[in-house]
């Protein structure tokens, strides 16, 4: 019989109790999210017991955006823990590929060019950020089998200061589109609807499940690039289906959401200073953190402003963002 | 000559240029013979108002400028080790926006000749607490980098709180002045803050050689004798300065402290002795462009220099980027 | 099956290694020495094909090692090397498990055998205490030796190792030495980079001397540890005489003039 050692056995409880209350800050998130909104008559009661309005309200109205709340944070939190570990870099999250800026490029282009406003809007932002992601990637090397990390952050750089330029440029020539633009810039799910919802979570399962498969290659990563190439995972192919599953990720959460940077780049640090650094525990702890924030940021932006809603991005750097500094002041284990 | 001389003396002669052009352009386009008549004062046609009221400050601030805020970035990246640090990190944009709208909502709006000052102690004192919030444990670069994280987004949610809920009339002027533009700025703006900053610059190239020493980690460098918390604090004081004050009279313009330290790394390679120079020069050419192109690119708009500091700087990063080796991370 | 070097042309942009054919005996000890930028790093790095020869062949156990694909590579040749990353947050039990990495499937789940070989790599560089102790908290003697628990839970035929023994002092340099020897006893065949002559001659069974990104000399320490090589290859004047207690060549530098 195989003995289990103390000090195993207690960060088995330890991270089993951490599970736990991450699934229970999930299911309160939601719940709180589900039950408010602008009608302020359809409140938690409803949920088990609804009438035929609060059936409406709840089916057509916040299930939609609550649903879109988690997937995003799933998304994004995903995202930026691939980056991370493939760039070995802490500052990566999404915004550095490029994408963010991209989606905002499409979006500014779809307002001021008739023939991209043909196309549609949300359309041009998901082509925005598959654009401004390929462009980073050709940058870094991708297509000609060398990919670089330090390339790739840097020509992420560049690509998302340029694009971002170019939006600010189009705001400069007509104030109206300013209007439009600056709203969905901050990130909103404020009028999001079933469509919009179906898509983003349609690629959050699997986006979970190609983390998980990556995730061991993500541990290897961190040891080095020769050390993961003699543990026999070669560190081009890491970094070139980590950037693929967090363009993918990213680029479809700001297509319906806009940019949401403080979830991407921080609550893989949150996860990471409670669950530790392996990245298989790691993938599930993200997906449970990042949608446990968003819930409760979304329920907190339609009350604490009430009756303006505030955008969700701003309420989640203001839950995270002090609990990020607490842990962060208190780390150990750097340098 | 060596190498990095040589691209130095181009980026000057760039640089000359640039100013030249710079003053040239606008509104009313003026021919190089005027300026040179006005500026040296000699006989024949000049225009005394426009280029000694308008343009010369601007262009002179805008080199002063650009060159604190190349020169702050590249030490920001020296001292936390990290290619995507910049005065951002350090929280100044954010720690000057938010007590930028403060003043407005608490005090119920500042004349906006304060607006430089109030920006200026924002952004320092966001610094300051990042600094002594990474004190808590032993400052590690790591550590700096994730605590600068987090008190910056901490001050932006601020910032977008108070957008959402505030009245936008208030805040629209308050907001403009940060965007990273030069426009209606004069003497009393560049001689408000171009002595202090040209001063800091000189005491950062003095110390450059320190910043070599200290990017081979604080145990190598505490072993060739250096107090390196020390010099730290102090190299990151100079940087926090040279940023805040510079936003304080021209706003964020993000891309030249972020991609300035790059483009020349790409130049001229890692040691800080001949990096900063380069650095400083490369930044205040491409705010000198970026500043002349706004006004001279589609008449009778001017399109702020920060965004026009990105669209002209992005594409030669890159082309940089793809024709040259980068050194090996350390 | 030996490790054999065809022809091999290899290295960076500022440094070559050129037309290298050798043959590295199956089950030796084989310690690669040679001045400060010889090429005996870029040497151990061709034949992990941590780095592709620009020319030439390299042959691990009759095969091609070209041919393979990565993780096959790692199931067969197991690195040390000479600056490993300590990554954050990572205990000493899950560093060692890394080493099973090239045995197991895409998501590196463990099973029972993995888990005995974890076990039993921990105890054999008896480290089984600081299992759950976090890898960037230990000492850098201590650190060393979860590196080589990775190493040895790979279990490779061949192990390589890139200056195993610098920066350590003189009883962990020993202890490394010794696990070596106890490797290579097992029947594996170990290649390592060592910048002592002495030891080099006392532990290995073969010595391969490299000297500007050439092969100078191999064989076994007597024939080639010679007064002659140190100071035509180092530079050096030294005798030579036989270790008391191994009889292995030992080299003594002489005052320089």
């Amino acid at each position: 019989m195989k003995s289990v050692p103390a000090g195993n056995l207690r960060a088995g409880i330890v991270r089993g109790a951490s599970a736990a209350l991450l699934l229970g800050a999930v299911a309160v998130g939601a719940l709180w999210s589900l039950s408010t909104g602008g009608r302020s008559d359809v409140g938690f009661g409803d949920l088990f017991r609804p009438d035929d309005l609060a059936r409406t309200v709840l089916s057509d109205i916040r299930a939609p955006r609550t649903l879109a709340a988690a997937c995003l944070g799933i998304n994004l939190g995903i995202a930026g823990l691939a980056l991370q570990a493939i760039t070995r870099n802490p500052l990566a999250s999404p915004a550095i590929l490029g994408i963010n800026q991209g989606a905002a490029l499409g979006l500014a282009l779809a307002f001021v060019l008739p023939i991209f406003g043909a196309v549609g809007p949300e359309l041009m932002a998901i082509l925005g950020a598959f654009g401004a992601g390929v462009l980073t990637f050709a940058i870094a090397g991708g297509f000609g089998g060398r990919m670089d990390a330090m390339r790739l952050i840097l020509g992420g750089v560049a690509v998302g200061a340029f694009s971002y330029a170019v939006v600010r440029f189009t705001f400069t020539l007509e104030d109206d589109i300013a209007r439009s633009v600056v709203r969905w810039t901050v990130g909103d799910i404020t009028d999001i609807r079933w469509d919009a919802t179906l898509r983003l979570s349609a690629w959050s399962i699997p986006g979970i499940i190609a983390a998980m498969i990556l995730s061991q290659r993500f541990n290897l990563v961190a040891l080095g690039q020769d050390a993961a190439r003699g543990l026999g995972a070669d560190p081009r192919v890491t970094l070139l289906l980590g950037t693929v599953l967090a363009a993918v990720l990213a680029g479809v959460s700001v297509s319906v959401a806009g940019p949401i940077s403080f979830t991407g780049l921080v609550v893989p640090h949150l996860a990471r200073f409670l669950f530790g650094g392996d990245h298989r525990i790691l993938v599930p702890a993200v997906a449970g953190l990042g949608a446990a924030l968003m819930l409760l940021a979304d329920a907190l932006s339609k009350v604490l402003t009430a009756p303006i809603e505030a955008p969700i991005g701003a309420i989640a750097a203001l839950i995270g963002a002090p609990w990020f500094l607490w842990l962060a002041v208190r780390a150990k284990g750097f340098e | 000559m060596t190498r990095p001389l040589r691209i130095g003396l181009v980026l000057l002669t760039g640089l000359i240029a640039a100013m030249l052009v710079s003053l040239a352009v606008g509104a009313v386009a003026i021919p190089l013979s005027v300026i040179v008549n006005t500026l040296l004062d000699l006989d024949g046609p000049q225009q005394d108002f426009i280029i000694n009221r308008s343009r010369l400050p601007r262009t002179l601030l805008a080199v002063v400028t650009g060159a604190s805020l190349a020169m702050s970035g590249a030490i920001i990246q020296a001292l936390l080790r990290n290619p995507l640090a910049s005065p951002k990190i350090i929280g100044i944009n954010s720690g000057a926006a938010l007590a930028v709208l403060l003043s407005v909502v608490l005090a119920g709006g500042v004349p906006l000749g304060f607006l430089p000052a109030v920006a200026a102690l924002g952004g320092v004192a966001a610094a300051a607490i990042i600094y002594i919030l990474a004190e808590v444990r032993p400052v590690s670069p790591a550590r700096l980098a994730l605590v600068g994280i987090a008190v910056g987004f901490t001050a932006d949610a601020g910032v977008d709180f108070i957008l959402v809920t505030a009245d936008t009339y208030d805040i629209s002027a308050p907001l403009v002045w940060l965007t990273g533009s030069l426009w209606s700025r004069g003497w009393s703006h560049l001689g408000a803050v171009a002595p202090l900053l040209i001063c800091l610059m000189g005491v950062c190239l003095l110390l450059s050689y320190r910043l070599d020493i200290i990017r081979l980690g604080s145990a190598q460098a505490t072993g060739l004798g250096m107090h390196v918390r020390r010099a730290r604090l102090v190299l990151l004081t100079l940087a926090t300065l040279l940023a805040a004050v510079s936003v304080s009279v021209v706003g964020v313009l993000g891309f030249v402290g972020l991609m300035a330290p790059h483009i020349a790394r790409l130049l001229v390679g890692g040691a800080h002795r001949t990096l900063l120079p380069v650095a400083l020069l490369v930044g205040a050419l491409l705010v000198v462009i970026a500043d002349a192109a706004g006004r001279a690119l589609v008449p009778g708009i001017e399109i702020s220099a920060g965004i026009l500091t990105a669209i002209f700087g992005a594409p030669f990063f890159v082309f940089l980027l793809l024709t040259r080796e980068i050194e090996a991370r350390s | 099956m030996s490790i054999v070097l065809n022809d091999i042309a290899s290295g960076y942009d500022g440094f070559r290694l050129r037309s290298v054919t050798l043959e590295i005996a199956d089950q030796s000890m084989t310690a690669l020495i040679g001045p400060n930028g010889c090429g005996k790093s870029t040497l151990l790095k061709t034949i992990a094909r941590q780095l592709d020869p620009r020319g030439g062949k390299v042959t691990v156990g009759g095969t091609d090692i070209s041919t393979l694909r990565t993780k096959e590579v790692a199931q067969r040749i197991a690195v040390l090397p000479q600056h490993p990353v300590v990554p954050p947050g990572i205990t000493v039990e899950q560093l060692v498990s890394y080493g099973r990495a090239p045995h197991q499937n895409l998501l590196g789940f463990r099973t029972e055998a993995d888990d005995a070989k974890i076990e039993e790599a921990l105890r054999t560089v008896a480290i089984t205490g600081l299992a759950h102790r976090l890898v960037s908290d230990l000492s850098g003697g201590q650190r060393q030796r979860a590196f080589l628990a990775m190493v040895i839970a790979q279990d490779t035929p061949y192990v390589l190792f890139d200056e195993p023994t610098s920066f350590l002092d003189i009883r962990y340099q020993y202890e490394v030495l010794d696990l070596m020897a106890a490797l290579n006893r097992s029947g594996k065949t170990v290649v390592a980079v060592l910048h002592d002559i002495s030891q080099a001659a006392r532990y290995a069974t073969d010595v391969v001397v490299m000297e500007e990104g050439q092969l100078r000399t191999h064989g076994a320490p007597r024939d080639t540890v010679t007064e002659e090589l140190l100071s035509s290859v180092y530079g050096i004047r030294a005798t030579i005489f036989d270790d008391p207690v191994t009889g292995t060549p030992m080299v003594s530098p002489l005052a320089q003039e």
